[in-house]
């Protein structure tokens, strides 16, 4: 089974979000395509009169590997311990991106409290732990723990106001010590009616790759405007401003289904 | 030594409120429906064996319902569920896997579609795209309109509702009965006040009262929706006027979620009457049950269409 794995974001299809790229959080510590793995989860409904949902699952998903022929150079860099270990050498674009891969074990727990007959508000927690995308050069192992909040209000029948928030701490283990890094995103949408709806977006996200004494985020900005053509047809278009690489982007998306279809409760 | 007596007995006292509790609630059948005509069924049928609780209230558009987690809680713990079907409500299906409740799931005996027997209207035929709009692949769902399909949708009620009380069975028999004697009799009182109004055109805003206009003779001439689930053009609303015109239509009838902005400007250009016209129990506050949703629009609609 190929699946969508945990944090609050990264488990939604892509056509549901209510954006087009993903945040810069999930970008920089699950990859490009977020956390995707084939695995199995087993969930459970605690027993309490609100909703309250354990997931723990345990994934296998594809490690990078460098497409070098020939070995690659090394170098010698002391470790926690003072001690030296090698490590190889690569060009740095190659270390651009990380992930989790090979075995990877993630936790999930999601609660939801409706505050009124109009409103809910869901908390989760997550964890996930595996080896770095690159772990045949690196030896890095990693732990990401996550907190998100969400709160949904429903005004009228075709209105919604979503307010979302979910916060990331990666713990990256190399051999020469501990990155630690974060990262955010804050969401505001709202849908005015059955057609039209609209949102913000700031993200803000460390490089899960800096050496460690270096530390740095980058925050941006985006516009998301959404038209709902038909029940299974959108078009969106989003404006995002990254403050941090001084940089534009516009993304545009046309959604549609094939026929009405239902989607696992996420 | 007394105290400890005393201990034991408010433990015993404690458990035995609780078993009690647990007994008397078990007793009741736990129902969820997915709209509240259902609900407002399953109580006259149920009656007092049975606990019922809606998805989703008459003010809600049942095409766009957001499943919530506490709709999956209220299906954990049900006994039975009832649904519109015909995809009509689909988004219940993710919430019965994700409540992981095996009596409740398709083919189960807690699982009830209420559409099974139902004469289905304007099911499509041939090749279907997207281009038609959010066409039903079964058929128009908005079977509720038409007030007579409250005998086959009592019907799965009592049956879903035997399979999980079988000896309660005379008696959901007999409040059915007893509904249905009801029906006829209303029935008989709306035939005769629609009676002079057969033949008479309308325009409904969505295409949600083809059973409706059935069973009492009336024309859907156009809707304001150009498709079903498109919103209007000014080019569309133009040529709607026209048709109007041309069929002479006096009214154009409104779900109370839908916008009136165009359907107040045609109504305005054509001099016909906009009626906000509840589709389900609790769509406006004076209706409280599924017969008095019809009483409440037949009165509506006679009064409009005398004018």
């Amino acid at each position: 089974m190929v699946n969508r794995i945990l944090i609050l974001v990264n488990k939604v299809h892509q056509h549901h979000r209510s954006y087009i790229d993903q945040p810069q959080v999930i970008t920089n510590f699950f990859g490009d395509h977020g956390l995707v793995g084939e695995g199995g989860n087993l969930s459970y409904i605690l027993p309490l009169p609100f909703f309250a949902q354990l997931d723990m699952g345990t994934w296998r998903i594809e490690g990078h590997h460098h497409e070098e022929e020939e070995e690659p150079e090394t170098t010698q860099v002391v470790d926690v311990n003072g001690g030296t270990v090698t490590v190889a050498i690569h060009e740095e674009h190659e270390h651009k991106e990380f992930g989790l891969r090979d075995e990877v074990y993630t936790s999930r727990l999601w609660l939801s409290f409706p505050l009124t007959d109009k409103s809910e508000l869901e908390v989760g927690m997550s964890c996930a732990k595996g080896k770095g995308a690159h772990y045949q050069e690196h030896l890095d192992r990693a732990k990401v723990y996550g907190v998100d909040v969400t709160y949904n209000l429903w005004p009228s029948a075709h209105s919604r106001l979503i307010f979302q928030s979910e916060w990331l701490h990666l713990k990256r283990e190399v051999p020469p010590g501990t990155l630690k890094r974060d990262g955010f995103y804050g969401l505001l949408n709202y849908k005015f009616n059955k057609y039209w709806d609209a949102g913000l977006r700031y993200d803000y996200a460390e490089s899960a790759c800096p050496p460690v004494n270096e530390s740095g985020g980058e925050s941006s900005t985006s516009i998301i405007i959404t038209r709902s053509l038909t029940e299974t047809t959108a078009l969106r278009a989003q404006y995002k401003h990254n403050s941090h690489e001084k940089k534009d982007e516009a993304y545009l998306q046309m959604c549609f289904g094939i026929g009405p279809h239902s989607h696992p409760f996420q | 030594m007394f105290q400890q007596k005393k201990g034991n007995l408010m433990i015993a006292a404690c458990l035995g409120i609780l078993l009690f509790g647990s007994i008397c609630s078990a007793e009741k059948i736990r129902v969820v429906t997915t709209s509240s005509d259902l609900a407002d069924m399953v109580k006259v049928v149920g009656s007092d064996k049975v606990e019922v609780v809606s998805l989703c209230s008459g003010v809600q558009d049942m095409h766009s319902v957001e499943p919530k987690p506490s709709m999956v809680i209220k299906l954990k713990a049900a006994n039975l569920v009832v649904k519109v079907g015909m995809d009509l409500d689909m988004w219940v299906d993710g919430l019965i896997d994700a409540a992981r409740n095996p009596s409740i799931r398709y083919g189960a005996k807690g699982y009830v579609d209420a559409s099974v027997g139902i004469e289905r209207l304007e099911v499509p035929k041939g090749k279907i795209d997207a281009s038609m709009g959010d066409i039903h692949l079964y058929g128009n769902p908005h079977y509720q309109t038409d007030p007579t399909n409250a005998i086959p949708i009592t019907k799965n009620i009592l049956e879903g509702l035997c399979r999980i009380a079988p000896k309660e069975g005379e008696y959901f028999k007999h409040n059915r009965d007893e509904y249905l004697k009801k029906l006829e009799e209303r029935m008989v009182i709306w035939d005769r006040e629609m009676e002079k109004f057969k033949g008479s055109n309308i325009v409904t805003y969505h295409n949600s009262c083809p059973y409706l206009a059935m069973r009492f003779g009336l024309n859907v001439v156009g809707h304001v929706e150009p498709k079903p689930g498109i919103p209007p053009s000014p080019a569309y609303l133009a040529s709607l006027i026209n048709l109007m015109k041309e069929k002479k239509v006096k009214v154009i009838l409104v779900e109370p979620y839908f916008p009136l902005k165009g359907c107040e400007m045609v109504a305005k250009k054509t001099g016909a009457k906009v009626l906000i016209f509840p589709t389900s129990v609790g769509g406006v506050k004076e209706v409280r049950t599924y017969l008095e949703l019809f009483e409440y629009n037949i009165n509506q609609l006679v009064k409009a269409l005398a004018e």
